[in-house]
């Protein structure tokens, strides 16, 4: 039996996840997000990524915050950091625009954070 | 290989009090000095007293420049434009073994000429120090002891003596030295340079230099010192300075009002290691301790920066100056063991060195085109509001804050890079302007001094230097380093 | 913002001045999630809660300053500030201060040791990282286990630097435990209770610390020092209001948060001038801190009448 904290919402109930041969029991959650985020946590734990893309503003090249629109699995992150650090944004966007569309081949897109008006 | 009459080896406020002296002279003269920027080691870690010269003893060398040089900085500070303060300061005592070692300084300082010197006690001390621990009964009040910007006065010193003709080389270790029929040849960290005479103000490295120069003299042991800076809306607003009667482990300890407005309070004084200018717990608690004897509200005070300094003492010598031509080495003259009254003798110095060259056969001939006076600009954060709004229609980089702690502008810091002697590094910005020295730490600032730096210097942020080589900020570029 | 936009329901007109060249403070930073489920109901990044502010912002008529420093507040209500254009004065009827606040450096815990490049605090590091785009150091060790420190230790390994712990003076973790899993345990960066740094090594730049249990005193335990090889120290040891404006002004500060004395209006005792949020005291949920603040710009509104 695992006990974890769930971490979908600021309630964080503590659960706890027996796994019987592939079948798992899971107890202390109030609600079907924390159900759904404790059986992805012994099965495929994923997180929403945030990070960074280059951004050219002119001449001047900055940084733009992006994030996964959708929790992208944990073990995934080195693939997708990859993925992310060659990316170079030279047209204005606005917050929620698509960068890359079902990333890595994931459900999860690649959406800006921010505006950014100027180029 | 560049030629010199006189080389001065050392940076600090004693070689550049002496290249600023020398400056009224024709000959050419240089200044070496190893680290980024002038006053980088000694000077650097001192606290900014000017002493009145009732501490040393007299017949020493310390005692015949102490109160000279102390009695120099009205008329110098005026000048050369840096910032000094006649605040006077206390030295105090409890007890009727104090009051004896009051009544001892006051000898020793009508010995060594130091002027207006008085013993007082009760209400009077109060009166001049409101902030003072009540329970002090004695004190020796020095109506001409002051406080000022070490750093900035090295700066003026440098810029003043630059202006009149010294060259002055940063980065520039010495690292042979050479005996030539005409003087000596110098094999430094840059380039070659040959000089006629050599002045040794090398501080903490004199003892090297000197045995470079195979003039194994004398033997330097390194006093390191704890300094505390306290946040400035303290409760606590001295006027003078309060040092109390010294035992050996309270000697040199100063509680008082730097001159930006900061409660200050420095230094201890224990043998360390060359170079070991590291903050020690020990020292910071000692000073704490020592501190409310004086001033009981310091413990409420909050600490916004706790540095450290080391100074050269020159072993064996009565724990005085080290001011002699060599003994085994013509041409060679030693300013070395300027450990404190250093900055308050510092005027002094440069004077009795200059007279050391004459009497030693130096030709120095005056310069008609000596300029005695250097202008500088008023900190944005002490000018008028009609003040500012000149500045800023002249520039508008003035209207930009960088600093918010101290309240200093890009137009302050592209000023202090483009200076006289200009600032290459984050703590030359510093030193010179403020920028980081406030209760932030540079923790708001410092990306947009190094941006500015980097943009005026015209080099990459990243090989911007926090002080010397190695001391690189950032290391690289996170993303797209090949696209930059 | 927040506070902008609520008295902008209530009174004519409303300026905000802020030093930076855009609106959002640290949120700009702040490239994590965490921040609007109360607010917007959804999960947003720092970034993308300033950006929805900033609509608002300029869906109402809010004057906005940039690059404008304010200089001092006077009791009058008269602010008098600073930029390019030279220095501006500005009369208003009441007030909301929103500075937020700054970061505990290293002096205020007397960290003792070389003071050489390569000691910064967090906030300073997710600057560079995530806005400035510099490398600021290879090896880290993270002093706190705060939200900022744990946040820290996440994007320095996601960014490819390396993150020889975090340590935590205390028995127990400072930050949400949300952050415990998702910035530590998912990195397998290691946390380190009542341990701290005693000690900092290095010439120019740091090349390491001494890392050293504590006892229930947090005294350090001679015997259980430990050198760890880095070249940065990141400090995540505390926030402390942005009060210079507030006590120039006269305001009376309260001695346990350091922020101003307000009352139940967040009135400080200066009458018309108002705060909220991190200047008042430390928060830890940026939701938390726009609730606050649409209660002081309400107030201020009122306190206005309608000006």
């Amino acid at each position: 039996m695992i006990h974890i904290y769930c971490t979908e919402c600021p309630n964080e109930c503590y659960l706890s996840i027996t796994d019987h041969a592939g079948r798992l029991d899971i107890a202390g959650y109030k609600c079907q997000n924390g159900l759904k985020f404790a059986q992805e946590e012994v099965t495929c734990p994923k997180r929403i990524l945030t990070s960074t893309v280059l951004y050219k503003d002119g001449d001047a090249v900055k940084l733009l915050p992006v994030r996964t629109d959708k929790a992208v699995p944990l073990s995934r992150y080195e693939e997708l950091m990859g993925i992310i650090n060659k990316i170079c944004v030279d047209y204005k966007i606005v917050r929620g625009a698509i960068i890359v569309e079902k990333i890595a081949g994931l459900e999860a897109n690649l959406i800006s954070s921010t505006t950014a008006l100027k180029v | 290989m560049k030629d010199f009459d006189i080389g001065i080896i050392g940076g600090g406020i004693i070689g550049c009090g002496i290249a600023r002296e020398l400056s009224r002279y024709s000959e050419k003269t240089a200044v070496f000095e190893k680290f980024a920027d002038i006053g980088a080691g000694t000077t650097k870690g001192n606290g900014g007293f000017i002493h009145a010269g009732y501490d040393p003893f007299p017949g020493t060398l310390k005692a015949k420049l102490n109160s000279k040089g102390c009695l120099m900085y009205p008329d110098l500070a005026r000048e050369l434009n840096f910032p000094y303060k006649k605040t006077g300061c206390m030295v105090v005592g409890f007890h009727e073994d104090d009051l004896h070692s009051i009544e001892e300084l006051y000898k020793r300082g009508q010995e060594n000429g130091v002027p207006d010197l008085e013993i007082i006690s009760g209400d009077r001390i109060f009166e001049l120090e409101p902030e003072a621990n009540r329970e002090i009964r004695y004190a020796l009040y020095s109506p001409n002891s002051a406080v000022t910007d070490p750093y900035k006065t090295t700066i003026a010193f440098a810029e003043n003596a630059v202006t009149n003709g010294v060259r002055l080389f940063r980065n520039c270790e010495v690292r042979e030295i050479r005996k030539l029929d005409d003087g000596f040849l110098l094999k430094t960290s840059r380039i070659d340079f040959q000089v006629k005479y050599v002045i040794n103000a090398a501080g903490i490295y004199a003892d090297d230099i000197s045995q470079m120069a195979g003039a194994e003299e004398f033997h330097i042991i390194c006093k390191h010192g704890d300094l505390i800076i306290f946040d400035k809306s303290s409760e606590v607003n001295m006027s003078m300075s309060l040092f109390p009667t010294s035992t050996s482990a309270t000697k040199g300890i100063a509680l008082g009002t730097k001159i930006a407005g900061n409660p200050s309070l420095g230094s201890t004084s224990i043998i360390r290691e060359k170079g070991d200018i590291d903050t020690y717990k020990e020292g910071v608690d000692q000073l704490l301790a020592g501190a409310s004897r004086l001033v009981t509200n310091i413990k409420n005070c909050k600490i916004v920066r706790a540095f450290a300094g080391t100074r050269a003492v020159v072993e064996n010598n009565n724990n005085d100056f080290y001011i002699k031509p060599s003994r085994r080495v013509p041409g060679l003259f030693h300013v070395a063991g300027i450990q404190s009254p250093g900055v308050a003798c510092a005027p002094a110095i440069a004077e009795y060195v200059v007279e050391m060259l004459l009497e030693n056969g130096v030709r120095l001939t005056t310069t008609d085109y000596f300029t005695a006076v250097r202008t500088d600009e008023k900190p944005f954060a002490e000018m008028s509001d009609e003040e500012r709004n000149e500045i800023i229609a002249r520039n508008p980089a003035y209207g930009k804050i960088v600093c918010r702690c101290e309240m200093v502008t890009e137009g302050e810091i592209m000023d202090a890079i483009h200076s006289v002697v200009g600032a290459t590094t984050v703590g030359g910005v510093k030193r010179r302007t403020r920028a980081g020295m406030g209760r932030c730490q540079s923790g708001f600032c410092q990306h947009r001094v190094i941006e500015i730096l980097a943009r005026e210097l015209q080099i990459d942020p990243c090989e911007v230097y926090y002080e010397n080589e190695g001391s690189n900020l950032l290391f690289g570029r996170l993303k797209g380093a090949d696209i930059q | 913002m927040a506070a902008a936009c609520k008295a902008a329901e209530k009174v004519r007109k409303v300026l905000i001045i802020e030093r930076n060249d855009s609106l959002g403070g640290v949120l700009n930073q702040c490239i994590h999630t965490g921040f609007g489920l109360h607010c917007f109901g959804e999960n947003l990044t720092g970034p993308e809660f300033a950006d929805l502010q900033q609509d608002q912002v300029n869906n109402l008529d809010i004057d906005v300053f940039l690059n404008t420093f304010v200089i001092k507040v006077l009791p009058t209500r008269e602010i008098v500030a600073v930029n390019s254009d030279g220095v501006i004065s500005v009369s208003a009827t009441s007030i909301v201060l929103a500075m937020g606040c700054r970061e505990r450096t290293r002096e205020s815990i007397v960290l003792p040791g070389a003071r050489v490049a390569g000691v910064f605090t967090a906030g300073t590091v997710q600057r560079y990282i995530n806005i400035e785009n510099f490398v600021p150091g290879n090896k880290f060790v993270i002093l706190g286990s705060g939200d900022i420190g744990l946040i820290m230790a996440r994007r320095l390994t996601l960014e490819g630097m390396e993150v020889k712990g975090v340590y935590e003076i205390m028995p127990e973790p400072n930050g949400l435990r949300r952050n415990i899993k998702n910035c530590l345990e998912d990195f397998h960066i290691p946390l380190c209770l009542s341990t701290t740094i005693t000690k900092i090594i290095g010439k120019d730049r740091v090349q390491a610390v001494v890392v050293s249990k504590v006892d229930k005193n947090l005294n350090p335990v001679s015997g259980t020092e430990k050198i760890i090889e880095c070249d940065t120290v990141l400090l995540a040891v505390g926030l402390i209001p942005e009060n210079e404006l507030t006590s120039g002004a006269g305001a009376a500060l309260n001695q346990a948060t350091n922020g101003p004395l307000v009352d139940d209006t967040y009135q400080t005792t200066i009458p018309g001038i108002f705060a909220c949020g991190n200047v008042l005291h430390v928060h830890d949920l940026a939701d938390n801190v726009v609730v606050e603040a649409e209660k002081a710009g309400e107030q201020a509104a009122e306190y206005a009448g309608g000006n």
